[in-house]
């Protein structure tokens, strides 16, 4: 079974609201929390998480300077290893990058952390997911398809 | 067994007597009139006997003092250096003449310093750089720390060029008066020799091999410590030629850089696993 999520996302200016979707992969359960910085986020049984952040576009910046400073971020910062670039296209066709880190947690045990950036004139959307490798490998299609299904527009 | 002829008796006895006289007597009971009074005051000056072994032969550099502690405003200058020009002759100190004579109060510096600076590593190196130009040496070096001994009459120079290659933010310096122990040290040295010369010509008058070994077992006791003694002169004369700059550097407090650009977007800084699968 395919469940379609709609989620709003109100606008700081204007009162206007953004929408987007993202379809949740049938092994995922969505994870409703008012407290957290996610807008979406969604788990396996297992733990494999995707989450969606829509962040204002302001200050303006190509996406080359967003995909930068996230690089910055975790190579530098975060101890992550920039594995992997592929370039990828939300479902209303807007082009994004995909960035695939690797990072071991918990001493010697390596982990998957993809990062897909979005960018629209008024958001930068951020879909994340993550997990250890052997999840991430077991549910690769699901985390292209949720990719995949993200519509910018609705 | 044979009873001890009398002159054997007078031989230990003689042994036993200069032996005491070399080792207990450390001070004045055996100082030449004239050599030093502790009465006599400092800035007089005392004087200093010539030394009279072969390893202080060797240290006949300028010794002396540099000066009071400063007080403040401008460094005064060294005081006397008794080197070998400003030494009596030690016919003054043997003859028994009691003529007064003055020389320079044995004062060892020391001093710490504590330097806040900008690049340590370039500072280290100009003070062990100093140290050289100045007939001084390097004792030891750290990463942050250094020591060096310098020419006592250099000692208030050197400190204030040191000042200036930073922030000084402790100063320490301490000067001790070792004169007393100094001449002291001297005299026991001069009357062990003497006693180890007599003991030398009661031994050649040695009547048989007993009192042969008496008196060479107290020869042997006696060069042991004329060797300490002079050690300990040696080591003295050192400490009053050469002053010791301890010199600790720290960088200078500044405000810590991040290698590392933070933008000014919180939500880069909750990227990241931990985040994520925090559910």
């Amino acid at each position: 079974m395919r469940l379609t999520i709609m989620l709003a996302a109100l606008l700081s200016c204007a009162g206007c609201a953004t929408m987007y979707r993202v379809d949740t992969p049938p092994s995922f359960v969505e994870i409703d929390n008012d407290w957290d910085e996610y807008d979406y986020r969604a788990t396996t049984a297992d733990g494999l998480v995707i989450a969606v952040r829509s962040i204002d576009h302001d200050p303006e910046g190509a996406a080359e300077f967003w995909l930068k400073a996230i690089q910055n971020r975790m190579r530098d910062r975060g101890g992550y290893a920039l594995l992997e670039t592929v370039k990828v296209k939300s479902a209303d066709g807007v082009e994004g990058t995909q960035l695939r880190f690797g990072h071991d947690e918990d001493g010697n045990k390596p982990h998957l952390y993809y990062l897909t950036l979005f960018v629209t004139d008024a958001k930068l959307f951020l879909l994340e997911a993550g997990g250890t490798k052997e999840l991430m490998a077991a549910h690769a299609a699901d985390v292209t398809r949720a990719v995949s299904s993200f519509d910018t527009t609705q | 067994m044979k009873p001890m002829k009398w002159n054997n008796r007078w031989m230990l006895m003689a042994v036993a007597l200069l032996a005491l006289l070399a080792t207990g007597c450390g001070g004045a009971a055996m100082m030449d009139a004239g050599q030093y009074s502790k009465a006599a005051p400092m800035d007089a000056g005392f004087a200093m006997p010539e030394a009279d072994d072969g390893a202080m032969a060797a240290l006949d550099e300028p010794v002396g003092s540099p000066g009071p502690l400063p007080p403040p405003g401008p460094p005064p200058p060294p005081g006397p250096l008794p080197g070998p020009d400003t030494r009596h002759d030690a016919g003054d100190a043997s003859s028994g003449t009691g003529t007064a004579t003055k020389a320079a109060p044995m004062l060892i510096y020391t001093a710490n310093y504590h330097l806040a600076v900008f690049e340590t590593a370039k500072v280290i190196d100009a003070i062990q750089k100093l140290a050289d130009e100045q007939g001084g040496y390097l004792v030891r070096r750290g990463d942050n720390n250094i020591t060096v001994r310098i020419p006592s009459g250099k000692f208030r120079g050197v400190l204030g060029a040191i000042s200036k290659l930073g922030d000084v933010l402790h100063r320490e310096e301490s000067v001790e008066d070792v004169t007393e122990r100094f001449f002291d040290l001297q005299v026991r040295l001069k009357n062990a020799r003497a006693v180890r010369q007599r003991l030398e010509a009661l031994l050649l008058d040695a009547k048989d091999v007993k009192e042969a070994l008496a008196v060479e077992k107290e020869l042997a006791r006696l060069t042991a410590e004329i060797e300490s003694l002079a050690g300990k002169l040696k080591r003295m004369r050192e400490l009053i030629a050469f002053s010791t700059i301890t010199v600790q550097l720290e960088p200078r407090a500044t405000d810590s850089v991040d290698p590392n650009v933070r933008l000014p977007f919180p939500w880069l800084e909750q990227l990241g696993l931990s985040n994520l699968m925090n559910l």
